[in-house]
């Protein structure tokens, strides 16, 4: 357990709780009323403006795990973390609306695809390209959802601790059941209406936060100064207060595999389905008010978890100890404790609780849709009525297989969480982008790439990378030493400006990295072999004229 | 106090939201002489 909230924290968590369930009521029925159709469900009628667009896009990336999770790495590498920010807003958001957004919505339209599977099939007039991304998204998208509830009921118990251990079968039962009545009353919309809701709840969250935090270590001064410290007491000149800082090459891999890992995700791209049809306004104004939007949210996150330690270190040397025992992960939870009024602090913890059970909303209709549509729909030829009833009993079956997984947390499962997102991005990237841009490309090169990505990123992961002894833990193996000696063979070290030390060891490259660029070279040389699978002229004609036409707002 | 690592960072964060707002503000056309001038060497070059 994280920490205790203390009564009056608690009354105020219930409160701001039962209040958002009363909003979930009112916007799930708002949301029914708009949705009649399979397409409503699922990418809300191709209806939604620019606010909803833009907010509802920042959401989804910076979900409010960051604000927690954000928090652990700037305790950990201090403020070189401030890069991880703004190249996630310069690459994850501002390059995905230019590059991708009005292409994804247009071609997205004319294929009338509700899901990324249905999109790339669509593009390489391929079927067998749909079955096997769907399959990928459906597992790893479900292992990911296991991984939202197991963090969310965690935190969800800690305001029942008076009940042990059951609080948290009831916090994980809570979760899954809230998720399953609001999706299958107003899917795609009523996400959409709660992604709203949570971009406030974080801003004014992740602002309060900052504020109070920065005010009690004494400004911006004693935020340095305090850093400077830790850095002559335990690490180096420079440690916490240069880039890349303490993080060496992993705050460098981290920014290239937060903003790039966005180009491949089914929940990301899949908002572009959802921008109004044949408007251009949608994309232009929805990549101001998403760039805005997370360059406050994702600056202010980052430096939290470096005031809570700056903070501590030179107010509280117990709680210090305690949060860095943990690695930094409860920094945020013990900064609010320790800065915002108990009120404030009950508030906050719905508001997070609440904010990601939207999150768990998104991921849910990606892994549902990649069985009913995607499977169920394409195998049977069901009509869309049909299959908006047989996504509605997927999104149920889905919930309950996560809440069972994340009630008895095999190992197993456990292990996969810790590369469901990457595995996934790393299948469906390079077909997309590629799809999009390149005329060669054939189906052949988009399903062996992005099996070849797939199989590399699993391999690195469980072969090289720092969580490898736990994954082979889990299956009651021992993680062979002589892949942790090849993992920590350095490949080179360099002295980045007038500080840090960057040194890169082949364990220390992610595998979202090594995934894409085997897909990077492997998708044209392939497509170079097999053009017999490459769909006729005419139709990439026609679907790269569909992608430049230019849209009125008339 | 002035540190780097902190202001050039905010920096190239506030510029891609400055670059939002000029990429959606820009007609077409003004984009596509933009682009032009980069793309096309002066006459004469």
């Amino acid at each position: 357990m994280l920490f205790q909230l203390d009564l009056t924290g608690m009354v105020a968590f219930w409160i701001m709780f039962i209040g958002y369930l009363v909003f979930l009521a009112v916007a799930g029925l708002y949301a029914k009323k708009k949705t009649k159709t399979l397409e409503d469900f699922m990418v809300a009628g191709r209806k939604i403006g620019p606010i909803l667009l833009g907010l509802s896009f920042g959401v989804t990336y910076f979900s409010a795990v960051m604000i927690v999770g954000g928090g652990q790495f700037s305790w950990l590498w201090g403020i070189g973390v401030v890069w991880v920010a703004s190249i996630d807003v310069l690459v994850g958001v501002f390059l995905v609306f230019i590059l991708f957004g009005a292409r994804t919505k247009r071609l997205g339209a004319h294929f009338e695809s509700m899901t990324m599977s249905q999109f790339l099939s669509k593009r390489y007039q391929d079927p067998k390209l749909q079955t096997f991304t769907s399959v990928v998204i459906l597992v790893f998208e479900t292992i990911y959802l296991v991984s939202i509830y197991m963090g969310l009921s965690l935190l969800l118990s800690v305001t029942m601790a008076d009940l042990g251990d059951i609080a948290y079968l009831i916090a994980v039962i809570i979760c899954g059941a809230i998720t399953v009545i609001y999706l299958n009353v107003g899917g795609a919309h009523g996400a959409i209406f709660t992604d709203a809701a949570e971009s406030i709840i974080m801003l004014v969250g992740v602002l309060l936060i900052f504020g109070f935090g920065i005010a009690a270590v004494g400004g911006l001064t004693g935020f340095l100064t305090g850093l400077g410290q830790i850095e002559s007491a335990e690490l180096t000149t420079g440690a916490l207060t240069t880039f890349t800082g303490a993080g060496g090459f992993g705050v460098i891999g981290y920014i290239l595999v937060t903003s790039f890992g966005v180009w491949g995700m089914p929940q990301m791209i899949t908002r572009f389905y959802t921008a109004e049809k044949g408007k251009s306004r949608t994309i232009k104004w929805g990549l101001v008010i998403s760039c805005v939007w997370a360059f406050i949210v994702a600056i202010f996150a980052w430096f939290n978890g470096a005031i809570a330690r700056s903070l501590f270190f030179q107010t509280d040397p117990a709680t210090y100890a305690t949060v860095a025992a943990g690695k930094g992960a409860s920094a945020v939870p013990y900064l609010m404790i320790a800065v915002l009024p108990p009120i404030l602090v009950g508030l906050f913890m719905a508001a997070i609780v609440a904010a990601s059970l939207t999150t768990g909303e998104k991921v849910i209709m990606m892994a549902a849709s990649g069985f009913s549509i995607d499977v169920y729909q394409k195998k049977t030829g069901a009509s869309d009525d049909k299959t908006l009833k047989i996504t509605r009993i997927t999104t149920t079956i889905i919930v309950v297989v996560a809440v069972i997984l994340a009630l008895t947390k095999p190992a197993a499962v456990l292990a996969l969480c810790m590369f469901a997102w990457a595995a996934m991005a790393a299948t469906t990237l390079i077909p997309y982008v590629f799809g999009l841009f390149w005329k060669g490309g054939t189906a052949k090169a988009a399903l062996w790439s992005g099996a070849i990505a797939l199989i590399m990123a699993i391999l690195w992961f469980i072969l090289f990378r720092s969580g490898a002894p736990d994954f082979w833990a889990a299956f009651g193996l021992v993680y062979p030493s002589i892949l942790g000696d090849i993992a920590s063979i350095q490949i080179f070290e360099y002295t980045l400006g007038d500080l840090s030390t960057v040194t890169i060891t082949l364990g220390s490259i992610h595998e979202f990295i090594i995934s894409q660029v085997a897909a990077l070279i492997a998708f044209p040389l392939i497509s170079h072999f097999t053009k017999g699978s490459k769909p006729s002229g005419e139709f990439i004609s026609e679907i790269f004229k569909i992608m430049k036409t230019k849209e009125t707002d008339r | 106090m002035f540190h780097w690592t902190i202001w050039a960072g905010i920096i190239v964060g506030l510029a891609t939201v400055v670059l939002s707002i000029i990429y959606t503000v820009l007609k077409d056309e003004q984009k596509e002489k933009i682009k032009n001038w980069f793309l096309q060497p002066e006459e004469g070059a």
